[in-house]
């Protein structure tokens, strides 16, 4: 197991910086030079000289690579619109926007898993039929007009929750501000998780020791929970795990609509702004989130399923 | 004949209301290059429809005679008994036709600003109402149809074809070249495809173009294991070894021998992967990273009536329902398919 998880770990930082690499590089494959765009179409040939020489652009791309990877490391890498530490802008947003998908992400789990064993179980009744028709409108709606609609009817008609902003940290007062952007952040999760836990519960409630459980004469409840769930929980882990990315992009989208102050906003806001050194800070330290998260959704497959082996 | 007429109604329907379509809009059909083109295309549509129904129909008569029962034919009957599936069909169908005759649906002008008339509600004259410049509703959501299902359509057809030729080439070759594709593809993947759209988007500005390449560049991995995945399974299968014992050469065997039958995961993917492109750009054009006003876009239009949420909520809700309802009928035509023709591989 800790040889596992030091190999991933291994893995983890290859990853990261060929995906730093892959940013770079599509940043240097923009038309035209960055000197050229930062004095305009008249400079002097001396004025772009001295340009390339101050950010280090004469030198060759790996030269400029390794310079902007070690500056990013240093802290040295400084947003060209906020004058300061890129590592320090985004740590700063950072907080608000793993609140978020953390809380969108376990208002999925407790919504969905119930929902989804329920359907099963209950297979081909209305309740059934109501929440499959709902799981399936859930993957179709983009995340930004549940955001939109769920705040024209609870902020702009009944005026009970606060349509944007941060409130702060949820465990400090903030929970009110949390529940519009976490709810239409989570319902995409939710949706998919409620499919594929009914999926996998079918899959398990037909097997022959569920059978030999039932004739036990064991209570249904603890049939379902104990040997249905345990066995289906490997589908539905896997599928959360993949659909962090999902939650990401939501995040991003989900932040624009609730003027929420995350990292997702903070880069879009840079893309506008040209301030090309705050975009590869807050895309790289989000990529690094995102194969953390994923790195703990491999680790806690070994909990669930014991049949995995890790060598 | 009867019986004819019976099995094939929604085809004889489809056709004849083309036919209807094609007679009362030639008047306007020589207005402009747009409603030419779109004419055009609606032509060609219609006669291609009918070549293909023309075959089906032979196609079907042999197959009697034969007591033929392909593997398809198997799937077709499936899905046709599926009601979901074809609530989906019919909902894409009915997007196809808008995409096609948007020009002589339209009311109005989609560009046209008129000042006397700003974020009104749903109205006679302006059907689903009008925006913040006065720009009539119904006529810019038809207009968005296009952006968003050409870009889906194209995006996908690239998506597909760069994730095939890749997952063929790793799972035939396997070794060293399929380790090499997956690592690569699987590092592209551990990018967040917003992060990579956002500087994609950001070095090579925003436009149509632009937004097809980062959607068809992003989304390969599914495409790439899928087909991956099918060809491991096939290639151990005995016909495939006596080609390869007959010498055939291997760009043969991938194209003849293992293609076709990827070919179901391939389509089902496809059917699942436009509603999510679909999305993706309603998305990219909502944060002001897709297709630029004054060309109407759905999500584009659903970013513009969230700043004017309390005075006309119609301009948040018309687009945002389209985008909805094209998203489902293709999740739904999907299930359908993928429940069709049980490729277990897609989850």
């Amino acid at each position: 197991m800790v040889n596992y998880i030091m190999r991933r770990l291994l893995m983890l930082v290859v990853i990261l910086f060929s995906a730093s690499l892959i940013i770079f590089l599509i940043m240097k494959a923009a038309p035209g030079d960055t000197a050229t765009v930062l004095l305009g179409e008249n400079a002097t040939k001396q004025a772009i000289a001295e340009v390339n020489a101050k950010y280090g652009l004469d030198k060759p791309i790996h030269i400029q690579y390794i310079k902007m990877i070690t500056n990013f490391f240093t802290g040295e890498l400084k947003s060209i619109y906020y004058k300061d530490n890129v590592i320090k802008i985004v740590t700063q947003r950072l907080p608000a926007t793993l609140e978020l998908g953390f809380f969108a992400i376990i208002l999925a789990v407790l919504v969905s898993v119930p929902v989804g064993i329920i359907s099963a179980v209950k297979r081909n009744s209305i309740f059934d039929y109501l929440a499959m028709s709902t799981a399936l409108l859930g993957i179709s709606i983009p995340v930004f007009f549940t955001g939109i609609i769920l705040m024209y009817i609870f902020s702009v008609k009944l005026g009970i929750l606060p349509a944007s902003g941060y409130g702060g940290h949820i465990w400090t007062g903030g929970f009110k501000n949390f529940i519009l952007p976490g709810v239409s952040l989570s319902f995409v999760l939710m949706s998919s998780t409620t499919r594929l836990t009914r999926s996998a519960m079918l899959d398990v409630i037909n097997q022959d020791y569920m059978r030999t459980a039932k004739a036990k004469g064991l209570a249904k409840m603890k049939i379902i929970i104990v040997h249905g769930l345990k066995n289906a929980m490997i589908p539905i882990v896997t599928n959360i795990g993949n659909q962090v990315a999902t939650i990401f992009s939501g995040a991003v989208l989900t932040e624009t609509v609730f003027s929420w102050p995350g990292v997702g906003r903070l880069a879009i806001d840079a893309v506008f702004r040209r301030d090309e050194p705050l975009v590869f800070g807050a895309v790289i330290m989000l990529a690094g989130v995102y194969v953390i998260v994923n790195l703990f959704v491999d680790i806690l497959y070994a909990f669930i399923d014991p049949q995995i082996s890790y060598e | 004949m009867k019986n004819i007429i019976k099995k094939n109604f929604i085809h004889i329907i489809i056709l004849t209301l083309n036919v209807f379509f094609l007679f009362i809009f030639v008047k306007k059909a020589l207005l402009n290059t747009d409603t030419k083109i779109s004419y055009l295309s609606f032509v060609l549509f219609t006669i291609l429809y009918s070549i293909v129904f023309k075959k089906k129909m032979l196609m079907e008569k042999i197959k009697e005679k034969e007591q033929i029962k392909s593997k398809w034919d198997m799937a077709l009957k499936k899905l046709k008994k599926n009601k979901n599936s074809m609530l989906g069909l019919g909902i894409i169908t009915l997007m196809i036709y808008i995409v096609m005759l948007a020009p002589f649906l339209a009311t109005h002008n989609p560009v046209e600003i008129d000042w006397s008339s700003i974020s009104q509600g749903p109205s006679k004259a302006h059907w689903f109402g009008t925006d913040e410049f006065g720009r009539d509703l119904f006529s810019r959501t038809l207009y968005g149809s296009r952006v968003a299902m050409g870009v889906g359509v194209l995006a996908v057809m690239i998506n597909s074809l760069i994730g095939t030729v890749l997952g063929l080439t790793a799972g035939y070759y396997g070794g060293k070249v399929d380790n090499i594709i997956m690592r690569i593809v699987e590092i592209w993947n551990s990018i967040p495809f917003i992060l990579l759209a956002i500087v994609l988007m950001s070095t090579f500005g925003t436009g149509l173009i632009n937004l097809i390449i980062v959607v068809s560049l992003t989304g390969i991995m599914g495409f790439v294991r899928v087909v991956r995945s099918s060809v491991l399974l096939v290639k151990e299968m005995d016909y495939v070894s006596a080609a390869r014992v007959m010498a055939i050469p291997d760009s043969h065997i991938i194209t003849k021998h293992i293609l076709p039958n990827c070919i179901g995961p391939i389509i089902v993917l496809s059917t699942l992967r436009i509603g999510d492109i679909i999305l993706t750009v309603a998305g990219l054009s909502f944060l002001g990273l897709g297709i630029q006003p004054p060309t109407s876009s759905w999500g584009q239009m659903l970013s513009s009536g969230q700043q004017y949420l309390s005075v006309n909520v119609w301009m948040s809700v018309i687009p945002g329902i389209c985008i909805l309802l094209t998203v489902f009928g293709f999740n739904l035509f999907g299930d359908g398919l993928r429940d069709a023709l049980d490729s277990k591989l897609i989850d």
